[in-house]
């Protein structure tokens, strides 16, 4: 684990040095608080401090409060070195942010298990903050397809609509699902049928731009939100998208089928639309012609 | 003039304790020659910053520069010295300045007595 080390007095700051490297941790070290507030806020900065409290430039205990407000993930531990005869003033440390002290000359055992919780701090916090976005990227995610979810839908669709409104752009929306897909799980299995809707995501992921947000909103329905795109524009896609679908063929080694797709595109400022959820309705109406006029076809909400 | 007849600094324990120094960093020798060499390095500077404050009568800067030297003596032991330089802090940190002189009189000779063991230490 990377460690800093403030020290402006030489021969402490060789003996923490050596110390430190003894223990395996990866040491930085700097001789004055300025330098260590630049490293701090350097890219891949250490998340253990040791800090001597009077330094030239910046004083430790300036620093911990600088780092409070930085407020970085994950969480950085500060330990506090101080004089024997300054230990009234630890409270003084601690209330601006020191999770810990060590008087100097300080006393090897006790350095090491003072570091060594911090450094448990420490990786507790990185282990939370993986699992965190773990967590929070499952709960985002549809897991069958790895395309957004409905839940995520619903958390940015009104936040597009205003950024739309706001930029003076435009947002459309292709809505579309799989024709007759009760059938393909009726005779072939759902294996197979969610087979065919991985076979499907991926082609979507092809057939559309970095920019486009796509979800699985449920069951064999699909959605894309085009952001900065007008109703041209998703016109061409969907209809890139249906010929692409109609083309593929789903095989699982046993069975082989082809489906089609059918769409319904809106866009806000071609049908202008009250809200996000509304742009929505307009274009499930689309889909909802293109089925009735035969299905496998583009309808663009008018 | 060297005085033959004086005891070596190196054998006094209260200009420096060898034994002391070694168990703060797991008695390692040759690191602690290392750390000698840097302080016989930066203790001249260093003296002289106390020296300027004390002529000056300047507290605040004797306190500063007197804290960052007891930092660096206090990793050979609780020598004169760094009983010293406490005393000199303590006096810049209260700001009473009266009798700060003599007290430096008292740290120069200190320090020559433990400079001289250091490099004796050294060899």
């Amino acid at each position: 684990m990377k460690v800093l080390i403030a020290e402006d007095e030489n021969i402490s700051r060789r003996r923490l040095e050596k110390f430190l490297a003894d223990l395996d941790y990866e040491v930085v070290s700097c001789k004055d608080g300025s330098e260590a507030w630049e490293i701090i806020q350097s890219e891949d900065a250490p998340h253990l401090l040791v800090l001597d409290w009077i330094m030239p430039g910046i004083h430790g205990t300036e620093i911990c409060r600088r780092v409070r407000d930085l407020n970085k993930e994950p969480y950085t531990y500060i330990l506090l070195l101080t004089s024997k005869d300054q230990s009234e003033d630890v409270v003084v440390g601690m209330e601006a942010g020191a999770d810990d002290y060590i008087t100097k000359p300080f006393n090897k055992h006790e350095l090491k298990v003072r570091l060594r919780a911090g450094k448990r701090i420490a990786q507790l916090n990185e282990e939370l903050l993986r699992m965190r976005n773990i967590l929070k990227k499952q709960a985002t995610s549809d897991e069958l397809t790895g395309l957004h979810n409905r839940r995520y839908l619903t958390e940015i669709l009104e936040r597009e609509f205003c950024l739309t409104s706001r930029n003076n752009t435009d947002l459309a929306c292709i809505l579309f699902d799989i024709d007759f897909f009760k059938k393909i799980n009726d005779t072939l299995g759902h294996p197979f049928g969610d087979m065919v809707l991985q076979g499907i995501s991926s082609c979507l992921k092809r057939e559309t731009r970095k920019t486009d947000i796509l979800f699985r909103h449920g069951g064999e329905e699909f959605i894309i939100l085009l952001p900065t795109t007008g109703i041209d524009g998703a016109r061409v896609t969907a209809e890139k998208i249906r010929a692409a679908c109609e083309a593929l063929t789903h095989n699982d080694g046993t069975n082989t089928a082809a489906v089609t797709v059918s769409l319904g595109v809106a866009s806000i400022n071609s049908n202008h639309p009250s809200s996000g959820n509304e742009l929505i309705e307009f274009a499930d109406k689309a889909l909802y012609q293109a089925k009735a006029e035969g299905r496998n076809r583009v309808i663009v909400y008018s | 003039m060297v005085d033959d007849s004086e005891k070596p600094e190196i054998d006094d324990k209260s200009v420096f304790d060898k034994e002391e120094a070694l168990s703060i960093i797991q008695d390692d020798e040759e690191f602690l020659k290392e750390l000698a060499e840097m302080f016989l390095e930066d203790c001249h500077s260093q003296l002289s910053k106390i020296e300027e404050a004390v002529v000056a009568g300047n507290s605040n800067g004797l306190r500063e520069s007197a804290h960052k030297l007891k930092g660096s003596v206090g990793n050979f032991g609780k020598n004169a010295v760094f009983k010293t330089i406490f005393e000199l802090e303590n006096m810049g940190k209260e700001d009473k300045m009266g009798d700060v002189e003599n007290t430096f009189n008292v740290l120069v000779k200190e320090m020559e007595r433990l400079v001289k063991a250091l490099k004796e230490y050294i060899g």
